[in-house]
């Protein structure tokens, strides 16, 4: 071989290792050739400000032509002729918006992350697996696939997918696919379903049980029960004294044990709902709003839509995966839901024969455990697999192999914990969304809210015939009083569930006397109801504001509901703040007069300019730290400390109680020690952190909001926003959480919808319908939602139009 | 000349090396000397790619170059757009190298 030869072998060589080089991906760093190229990078995700019209579309699946409309926000409005197109084209125009979302609920929901994130998500995968969530949704597919008409809508949504998926050439993917080098996966029915049951699992999954367990082996019951105290529930979902209308089924066991709930402070997942009926309107029908709490995300949970076919029109937002609207209107009624937080996971301690886990004991015998082989596929990581034991209860989460990292007590390879769940019941939630999209009336809505079964909601409802409603909706356990607060005995029949409370029997309230409904994550009842249902409720501060407001406002319209959503007053400091600033003075330390000034002006808001809000949040969470810390064993997670509202009591009520004493110390320390001291430890950090007092002091400094991208890419994400608000005020906007959606709806002859995403509707970041509402939602805006009566109809808000062709 | 090819491989076969092979032949008949061989196939594809690019992400406002940028630590989009090019030139003038270098191996 001469020079010559060799020297052009070596060029040819040395560019098939640079193109190589340049298409293939090194951790994290995608094929960077691959994406910086103009024909199939980045540059093609760049989406002009004003979209180029797309015309027409043959997708060859749709029975007749479908025409979407598109308004100013981008928000389609799908006109199709039969029930199969309708939700065809939401399938469709659902992935040409959310794609990469869709794909990533649907892997979390499966346990198949790890297929393209490799080894690194091999654990949350089988963390999924392990609580049955995957599974659920495959037996939860075969009842929907019984019904022909949820049958019917999960095929074609699925199929709606799938035809956008097919249509993609590698350029077109979303951005996210080409930063990891993946195409996208196939829609299959069963991920609607997980994905549902992936909602379900972050409003009702719930652990309470072992910190519980924790709290009864180290303090003892008796100190539990007086830690808890008693609920004031002073304002429940369903208004105090409602009638039952109907004689209970027994329950056997009826003592309980404990008089009150553990709540979920800081909770920062929650939601508001309302509605007052036509006697306090300005329009004289009623007005009714919704703004669930969830974390902030781009794209966000929400994708807003308008599905119009033989039978529907219906406005509102969807999940993006799951067929139906879930929040929204049509011109007949409105609903919005809140989470009811009720107890609907409990866990079983289950007593193995031996450390081959093949039997375990119940009700005086060794029965055999079913097990089901799970298997994972990681990127770059072979085949694993994890052995699931399931008993009766259900399947045993925790073991030798995998323990709770709550639970303290001692590690027994014999033992295990078995989790029972509402959401392993095969259910067809989706078809409650069908009919609730198409209902007309109150019995229409009660009709169709009996197939919704988990999450539990408090589903808010008002119509043009003036009714307004409050349903506390699921299907709950039959339980004794106080059963699943901790760890049950999986060996004895007692413990298990007696069965359900019947669907016409949960709490539930319609046209009540004070003209409103409203529910706020606070527990459902007061005592007068003749079932058990516990759970996680959160605190009754926003629920105690919501009604304070309702029962003063008259001559409501839809602009002093946006208003209300915007509330920022906060109940614990107007019930403790006078307590804690009394004894400060009291206690002779010295306070700076300016600060002193700003504390005794403030108005209990989280408004963003608010020095004060940012004094009460430091001092208070100081306090409460310092009173628990103090006083009960271990950090406060693993143990059941006392809610807020419950400490704010002791410290009002019960001025010499035992728990001001910190127990390292040989003085005996009192409340007003300690809300000195508290004070004083507070201020310190404050101005450690922000420097002397000023401009950086406000709540909106102390309180940074973000919104981060689904898959935490940093710069598709909002690192820090200034904006009023607070955990526990009605406008719940803290650190990575907020109103996901706000919506406000006027009932009457013409329906008039309001509302305002985070986001936008487009998950691309490079789309300027990413996050264009942003700002005005950030300023407490609503738009006016474009709610077309027909495809006739003309609107100048409407920009632009796609038809999908046959 | 090589623009109106590598257009024309834009629009027909959209894989990213798709110029490559243009950049081989056109420098394996048209090339005399080795810089202008390399030089020449680099210059156009980095030329060819800024052009595509900012056809592109003018329209965007820059939208995506901004958030893509500053997720590579780079300061300023336009050097997002810079590095692109020169990816896109240092291929296609290896390729051309390489047209150049076969032929000559061949012609001795």
């Amino acid at each position: 071989m001469n020079k010559h030869t060799s020297k052009a072998i070596g060029a040819i060589l040395l560019l098939a290792v640079l193109i190589w080089l340049l298409n293939t991906k090194y951790g994290v760093v995608p094929p960077l050739g691959k994406i910086l190229s103009p024909s199939e990078g980045l540059w093609q995700n760049a989406e002009r400000r004003k979209i180029k019209p797309e015309g027409s579309i043959v997708t060859g699946s749709v029975g007749s032509d479908v025409l979407i409309k598109y308004d100013r926000n981008r928000v389609p409005h799908l006109f199709a002729e039969n029930e199969h197109d309708l939700y065809f084209a939401q399938g469709y125009i659902t992935a040409k918006d959310r794609l990469w979302q869709m794909e990533m609920q649907a892997r979390q929901a499966a346990g198949t992350l790890s297929e393209i994130f490799g080894m690194r998500l091999l654990q949350s995968d089988i963390s999924m697996r392990r609580i049955g969530l995957f599974q659920a949704a495959r037996q939860s597919l075969d009842s929907a696939m019984k019904d022909p008409r949820t049958a019917a809508m999960l095929e074609a949504y699925s199929e709606g997918v799938n035809a956008y998926v097919k249509k993609l050439k590698p350029a077109d993917y979303p951005l996210e696919y080409k930063m990891i080098d993946r195409q996208p996966m196939t829609w299959k029915p069963v991920y609607s379903l997980a994905v549902l049951k992936l909602m379900a699992e972050k409003l009702t999954g719930g652990e309470a049980e072992f910190r519980m367990a924790n709290g009864l082996e180290k303090l003892g019951m008796d100190t539990i029960k007086e830690l808890i105290g008693e609920d004031s529930n002073a304002y429940p979902v369903i208004p105090r004294h409602s009638p039952w209308k109907f004689s209970p089924l027994p329950v056997g066991l009826s003592e309980g044990t404990i008089a009150g709930n553990i709540r979920n402070d800081d909770r920062v997942i929650g939601s508001n709902n309302w509605a007052v009926s036509g006697s306090k309107t300005q329009s004289g029908y009623p007005v009714l709003a919704n703004d669930p709490h969830l974390e902030l995300t781009f794209p966000g949970i929400w994708y807003q839509l308008q599905m119009n076919g033989p039978g529907i029109n219906v406005y509102g937002v969807s999940i993006p995966g799951i067929p139906c609207i879930m929040i929204g209107y049509n011109k007949d009624i409105a609903w919005g839901i809140t989470n009811t937080s009720a107890d609907v996971v409990d866990w079983y301690r289950i007593r193995f024969r031996d450390r081959t886990r093949q039997e375990y004991w119940y009700d005086d015998q060794w029965h055999k455990v079913t097990k089901r082989i799970e298997r994972f596929y990681p990127d770059k990581g072979g085949v694993i697999t994890d052995t699931l034991l399931y008993t009766h209860q259900g399947p045993v989460v925790y073991d030798g192999s995998h323990r709770n990292r709550v639970y303290m007590g001692p590690a027994k390879e014999e033992e295990g914990f078995a989790m029972k769940w509402v959401l392993h019941q095969p259910s067809n939630d989706i078809k409650a969304f069908y009919f609730l999209n198409r209902a007309k009336n109150y019995v229409d809505f009660r009709q169709a809210l009996t197939d919704l079964f988990c999450p539990a909601q408090n589903v808010v409802f008002a119509d043009a015939d003036k009714d307004i409603a409050m349903v506390c909706e699921g299907k709950y356990p039959l339980k004794y009083k106080d059963q699943g607060e901790f760890i049950l005995d999986g060996s004895q029949k007692r413990d298990d569930w007696k069965g359900w409370i019947p669907m016409d029997e949960v709490p539930f309230t319609k046209n009540p006397e004070n003209g409103f409904v409203c529910s706020a994550n606070q527990p459902l009842t007061d005592s007068s109801y003749p079932y058990y249902i516990g759970g996680a409720f959160a605190s009754e501060e926003r629920a105690k504001r919501i009604n304070i407001r309702l029962s003063s406002m008259k001559n409501i319209n839809a602009d002093s509901f946006r208003l209300l959503q915007l509330d920022t007053y906060r109940e614990l400091a107007e019930a403790v703040y006078p307590v804690m600033l009394r004894r400060l003075k009291q206690s002779g330390i010295k306070v700076d007069k300016q600060l002193l000034m700003e504390m005794e002006g403030w108005d209990y808001k989280y408004t963003e300019n608010s020095v004060a809000a940012t004094l009460f949040d430091a001092w208070w969470r100081e306090l409460y730290m310092t009173i628990w810390r103090n006083s009960l064993p271990g950090p406060g997670m693993t143990f059941p400390w006392p809610d807020f509202e419950r400490t704010a009591a002791i410290i009002k009520t019960d001025t010499n109680s035992r728990w001001m004493d910190d127990a390292k110390t040989p003085q005996k320390e009192t409340l007003t020690d300690v809300i000195a001291s508290s004070y004083k430890a507070a201020m310190d950090k404050l101005i450690r952190k922000n420097g002397n007092l000023g401009d950086n002091w406000t709540w909106n400094n102390s309180d940074v909001k973000t919104i981060r991208h689904i898959s935490g890419i940093p710069s598709f994400g909002l690192p820090g926003f200034k904006a009023g608000g607070a955990a526990n005020t009605i406008n719940a906007l803290a650190g990575g959480f907020g109103p996901s959606w706000r919506m406000v709806v006027e009932l009457g002859p013409h329906v008039r919808g309001y509302g305002i995403l985070p986001g936008g509707e487009s998950g691309n970041p490079g789309s300027f319908y990413y996050d264009n509402s942003f700002p005005s939602w950030k300023e407490g805006k609503l738009d006016e939602l474009i709610f077309l009566s027909s495809r006739e109809q003309a609107n100048d808000a409407i920009i632009d139009s796609i038809t999908l062709k046959k | 000349m090589m623009l109106f090819w590598g257009i024309i491989a834009y629009f027909l076969v959209p894989y990213w090396w798709s110029i490559a092979p243009i950049s081989f032949f056109a420098a394996f008949f048209l090339c005399k000397t080795t810089p202008a061989a390399f030089w020449s196939g680099f210059a156009a594809n980095a030329l060819l790619w800024m052009l595509l690019i900012l056809f592109k992400t003018l329209p965007n406002e820059n939208l995506l170059a901004n958030k893509m940028s500053q997720l590579l630590f780079l300061p300023h989009w336009v050097l997002l757009v810079i590095v692109s090019s020169l990816i896109g030139g240092l291929f296609s003038g290896l390729s051309s190298l390489s047209g150049f270098l076969v032929r000559r191996a061949f012609n001795k």
